[in-house]
């Protein structure tokens, strides 16, 4: 069967690597992801996909039909569409794939390559490009709620098409944006006709929001927490307005035993200690709403928030998926994500469904010099990706092999 | 011109027959099934075989057709609606097999395509030869049953000698099988599921202790996926010998490396085992057929294995055994047993069946 | 001429619920005492009892038999106790029948600290007997230091099975790291029938070829000898492969197994358990594991002909390949309990074997009993006979030649 899988995989790499031209080649502008959306839509009808959808949130849809509904797996990939993003792209190598594209571009080839191999599988593999800000968990979401609606229930497991060096990973931090909000009439430095030190005022918070970040908990296998200082607001400084507020926008990376209630309780003390002498001001903490227009023209608002997950080792998915793995010869192990986010946040840690990442290439954007993706190594990742589908939902033939028929 | 098809999921072999019986002098080798991925190029690509003549069918040999094809089947609607339910039992090969059968289906509309099954000769095998001594639950379970290999060289066999004869089949292909046939009934076949049982090939292990499984899985932590592996990619002539060449040439090193030596009298062992089945079942042995696209290969192997049971009455002539026919004798005139080889290739006797089939009914087409 | 000392030689036969025991003076195999616990640690209806003969005079004890150490403790008591009255009555050595030894023992043994030891290795080979067995032994080893122990396995006489049947055609590193090869059961028994055999027959044993056919309730195998020595056996690296069995499949396919596996998501454990214990007889005749309960339900019931019919093909195609093998059969034995017990067993075994040169007189198969006899008709070429098995009498043989040979007082 492995001959069978690999010698369609050699069928298959001239196209990828035209389709990864084609899609590197293209300016990184405005209406790139659009552009983008049509390219991988027009790919997967090319590549014979069974069923190929988009839905208003912009998520590409393939779908590889089982010969039977028993259950599913998602194979994900995520196309970034921040500007911020951008200015991170353009630093990076031609002839590279790094970023996102190399995930995207193996999800599509990996529905392709099981589709030519006519191989049988118990259930649907839906392949899904989803497009994701910094913190847009929305499109993942949209997509749950949506054109998975009915189909939760079945889906076996979901693999992440991210970097991982060829390893399992099994989860990461989570990350999160909140605001600290100090509304009212600050006494303190208050200088005459001249308005209020503003930033002397916030000094004393940022100060101990710097204190405390340097003292955060960390995780055996995920890493320590985090927290910057993203950004400072302030308005109300004149003299005659009646209210002054700043506001504080944090950048937290946080582990599973780190409540997000108990972060924004935590952030709230911590300024309310900061102003105790302060009598006629409210602080209040919450989580930023982002607020999206998907390149479809849907508009989508959802919380800057990823959750921490951490899958275990043992769980079916993850081992019998490690197991197909190095049964074929990837030096492969368990690992986690220490940079990165990723879809899991929603998947696993708000759905449960057992989720896993598996991709070439590392997540260190910076190391990406001297571990340049080539297309041979896109090209192992699709034959990866599709053990670990085969594995989970394939049908195998024992006894048999198709050298000796 | 009748062009019989043989799709290994690899490559795809083809001979073409005139109906003169006169086989091609060539057969061809579609080595890349990608070159054909459209009905275009398979159409381009079949012509440049048949040329200007007409082809009246398409014969495809399939290895399994479980419980639904007992005989060999013209392909109609109804015929592909069965042949999809076959995926539980060769999953990697059905799907594929069914997509190239539909391809030149759709290609050629109206020509009959006669499909050939590996298994259809051996629907009629005893209960007790057909069944693994496996909890009632399973037994019951069709799918848990020996479904036969080489059905269509056997069954040819059996026609070559006297139907009253209590006959051993032996095929010696990419597969190596034992039939005993009697009365046109197979009543015992070496190959009942997957080649991890019967007769060793070069990478299948043949017999083996079930014990051995489980030991290895609970000492090695192997899974079921890297022991099927190990037995079927590993064992065989490439486990015990190291070299991973044809068997031809493992053949000529025979009494010249000890490993390839152990190779074969292990191999020679498993068949006597499986001809030993064979005459008990059948309580003696009056004939023996020997065919396959390896036999010509294996000829000092049939010798010695012949000569060792010699006392069964099998007077065993001289090599090389030569004649011009296709049945050829290898006995004496005074052996009780007769021993033949049938030089009939499969291709062959895939023709001869699809063009009798045609003439039986010359007007049916397929159900398009 | 050095006259040898006589020794009395207390022989234990562990089977996974019961206890066979003898005491056999050796030389010359005097039966002394010999007995049996039954339901030793089963948990069924019935009562554990100790049934006990001395010089042929019985005995029935009931008594709490929670595991095999008790039955020991319950047996030497009795002895002990028979001892009182009768001085014969006494025993100089333990020798214990050892099933899977693997590729750790070639001969019989002499129980010491390193025997120990390395026979603690051998406890997967065997899951159910080796454990059971091996508990006896330390029991015995540190309960009664002054008194020798031997182990003789079962698995010896097959030593000299040809490469080209003990060989399995697996990755060489495979066979060669876990020492893989068919290693054969039954050793004891089908040693002991085929010297009986040509005694009886009083044939040169270095002369004849015979095939053996242990079928019994507990495991079945088919032996074949050529010139005394055992060439092939059809149980294996494991005693699952072979013949159908009371509760164990015999030769399958794996690839069902792993179907089955697959499919049902069955474990490793509970797949072997199901081969091991819920297959053979068991599997397709579902109602019982006996094949006596077979025979008897054969005219009514369509399971039992088939069960009947798949057990005897399984027999008569080992014969068969043994019969190439050896070219010519001298000798056709049946033996343990359903070769000895069921005529109409050794009759369908034997129906058209003519072509082998076996040929039943079915007058004399009916007729027969106990002993051993001689079923051949009179134009067979192969005597054909019947022999009860005696495992503690060969046993017993092989722990004095072992003690013997090592102690200069005799």
């Amino acid at each position: 069967m492995k001959e069978l899988i690999k010698a369609k995989a050699k069928g298959l790499k001239k196209d990828l690597i035209d389709f990864y031209k084609k899609v590197e080649s293209d300016k990184l502008d405005d209406s790139y992801v659009d552009r983008l959306s049509g390219l991988i839509a027009a790919k997967m009808r090319e590549l014979s996909f069974d069923k190929v959808a988009k839905d208003d949130a912009g998520n590409l849809i393939g779908v590889i039909k089982g010969y039977s509904n028993k259950d599913a797996v998602l194979v994900v990939s995520h196309i970034d569409t921040k500007s911020v993003n951008q200015q991170k792209l353009e630093g990076i190598y031609t002839g590279d794939m790094a970023g996102f594209k190399a995930g995207v571009i193996s999800s599509i080839y990996t529905g392709a390559l099981i589709k030519r191999t006519l191989l049988p599988l118990t259930g649907d593999l839906i392949i899904c490009c989803i497009p994701r800000t910094e913190y847009g968990g929305s499109g993942v979401e949209y997509l749950f709620d949506n054109f998975l609606k009915d189909k939760a229930k079945k889906i076996k497991g979901v693999v992440l098409c991210e970097p991982t060096g060829f390893n399992i990973n099994l989860g990461h931090k989570g990350r999160m944006e909140y605001e600290i909000v100090v509304k009212g009439r600050l006494n303190r430095n208050f200088l005459e006709n001249r308005g209020i030190n503003m930033l002397g005022t916030m000094f004393p918070l940022i100060n101990e929001l710097e204190k405390v970040s340097k003292d955060l908990p960390s995780d055996l296998t995920l890493g320590r927490s985090d927290l910057r200082i993203k950004d400072v607001r302030y308005s109300g400084y004149q003299p005659q307005d009646a209210v002054s507020e700043f506001r504080v926008v944090v950048d937290r990376v946080f582990i599973p035993e780190e409540a997000k209630g108990y972060i924004l309780d935590k952030a709230k003390t911590i300024a309310k200690t900061v102003y105790k002498q302060e009598p006629d001001i409210t602080i209040s903490t919450l989580l930023t709403k982002e607020r999206v227009k998907t390149y479809t023209g849907l508009e989508l608002v959802s919380e800057k928030e990823f959750k921490p997950w951490a899958m275990e080792s043992h769980a079916p998915f993850a081992s019998e998926s490690l197991k197909a793995l190095t049964e074929s010869g990837f030096k492969s192990n368990f690992g986690y994500w220490k940079k990165i986010v990723t879809e899991g946040s929603y998947t696993y840690a708000k759905m449960g469904i057992p989720t896993i990442g598996f991709g070439a290439g590392s997540e260190d954007i910076s190391s990406v010099e001297k571990d340049a993706l080539t297309a041979d190594k896109v090209e192992k990742a699709v034959y990866g990706q599709a053990l670990i589908v085969l594995r989970n939902i394939g049908v195998p033939t024992f006894g048999w092999s198709s050298d000796e028929i | 011109m009748i062009l019989v098809i043989d799709y290994n999921l690899k490559e795809l072999k083809i001979w073409s027959f005139k109906e003169s019986g006169e086989k091609s002098p060539d057969s061809f080798l579609i080595q890349d099934v990608e070159e054909i991925r459209d009905n275009q190029s398979l159409k381009r690509c079949i012509r440049g075989i048949a040329g200007k003549d007409q082809i009246k069918a398409f014969a495809f040999r399939v290895l399994s057709g479980g419980d639904y094809f007992l005989k060999p089947a013209i392909v109609n609607s109804a015929f592909l609606d069965k042949f999809e339910k076959l995926i539980d039992f060769l999953p990697f090969y059905i799907p594929s097999m069914l997509e190239m059968i539909k391809r030149f289906r759709d290609t050629f509309r109206n020509t009959p395509i006669v499909n050939f099954f590996e298994t259809s000769f051996f629907s009629n095998l005893p209960d007790e030869e057909k069944y693994y001594a496996l909890p009632f639950e399973y037994y019951k379970n069709s799918r848990i049953k020996k479904s036969g290999f080489h059905g269509i060289f056997h069954e040819a066999n059996s026609g070559f000698v006297p139907s009253g004869d209590r006959t051993i089949s032996i095929v010696f292909d990419k597969q190596t099988t034992v039939c005993a046939i009697h009365n046109r009934r197979p009543l015992s076949i070496s190959l009942g599921y997957t080649p991890l049982e019967g007769i060793m090939s070069r990478r299948a292990c043949g017999d083996l202790d079930p014990g051995i499984v489980f030991y290895l899985m609970n000492i090695h932590n192997f899974s079921i996926y890297e022991i099927d592996e190990m037995l079927k990619n590993n064992s065989g002539f490439v486990g015990l010998t190291g070299y991973d060449i044809e068997l031809e040439d493992l053949l000529k090193l025979y009494g010249k490396d000890s490993k390839v030596d152990l190779a074969f009298d292990v191999y020679k062992a498993q068949i006597l085992k499986h001809i030993g089945e064979g005459i008990s079942v059948m309580g003696g042995l009056d004939s023996v057929v020997i065919s396959g696209d390896n036999a010509a290969i294996f000829t000092p192997v049939i010798y010695s294995i012949l000569k060792s049971i010699s006392f069964l009455g099998i007077h065993i002539e001289r090599l090389p055994w030569i004649g011009d026919k296709e049945l050829i004798r290898i006995t004496s005139e005074e052996s009780k047993v007769r021993a033949y080889i049938n030089r009939m290739s499969l291709s062959k006797i895939i023709f001869c069946e699809t063009a009798n089939l045609l003439r039986k009914s010359p007007s049916k087409h397929p159900d398009l | 001429m050095k006259s040898k000392k006589s020794t009395n030689i207390l022989v234990l036969n562990c089977g996974s619920s019961s206890l066979k025991y003898k005491i056999i003076r050796m030389p010359g195999g005097v039966e002394i005492v010999r007995g049996e616990a039954e339901r030793v640690g089963a948990k069924t209806q019935g009562k554990s009892i100790v049934r006990h003969f001395v010089f042929g005079k019985e005995r029935i004890v009931e008594a709490s038999l929670g595991d095999h150490s008790a039955a020991l403790k319950k047996t030497l008591e009795l002895i002990a106790d028979d001892a009182k009255k009768n001085k014969e009555v006494k025993f100089d050595v333990f020798a214990h029948r050892y099933v899977h030894p693997g590729a750790f023992f070639s001969k019989t043994m002499k129980v010491d600290k390193a025997v120990l030891k390395k026979l603690k290795d051998t406890l997967p080979l065997a899951a159910i007997h080796n454990p059971i067995i091996y508990k006896l032994i330390e029991f015995c080893y540190q309960e009664y230091p002054g008194i020798g122990q031997f182990v003789v396995f079962d698995t010896v006489f097959h030593r000299t099975i040809l490469p080209e049947f003990s060989t399995y055609a697996l990755p060489m590193k495979i066979i060669k790291k876990y020492h893989i090869r068919k290693i054969g059961f039954h050793g004891i028994s089908h040693k002991y029938v085929m010297e009986e055999a040509c005694k009886f027959l009083k044939k040169d044993k270095s002369l004849q070829r015979i095939i053996s056919c242990h079928l019994g309730t507990g495991g079945s195998s088919v032996c074949a000898i050529s010139n005394g020595k055992s060439i092939n056996n059809s149980m294996g690296f494991t005693p699952l492969e072979g013949l159908m069995m009371n509760t164990r499949c015999g030769d399958i396919d794996p690839g069902v197994v792993f179907y089955i596996m697959f499919k049902e998501r069955f474990s490793s454990e509970e797949t072997e358990g199901m081969l091991n214990n819920k297959s053979g007889i068991l599997g397709i005749f579902n109602s019982s594991s006996d094949l006596r309960d077979v025979i008897r339900d054969i005219d009514k019931d369509k399971q039992a002909k088939m069960t009947f019919n798949m057990y005897v093909r399984r027999v008569r195609a080992y014969i068969a390949f043994y019969a190439l093998i050896l070219k010519k059969t001298d000798i056709l034995i049946f033996t343990d309990s359903l070769g000895t017990g069921s005529s109409a067993l050794r009759e369908s075994i034997c129906k058209n074997m003519e072509f082998l040169g076996v040929k039943l007189d079915e007058e004399k198969n009916k007729k027969y009993s106990q002993g051993v006899s001689d079923l051949s008709s009179s134009c067979s070429e192969s005597k054909i006979l019947v022999i009860p098995t005696d495992e503690e009498n060969m046993i017993a043989k092989e722990a004095y030649r072992e003690l013997v040979k090592n102690d200069s007082r005799y």
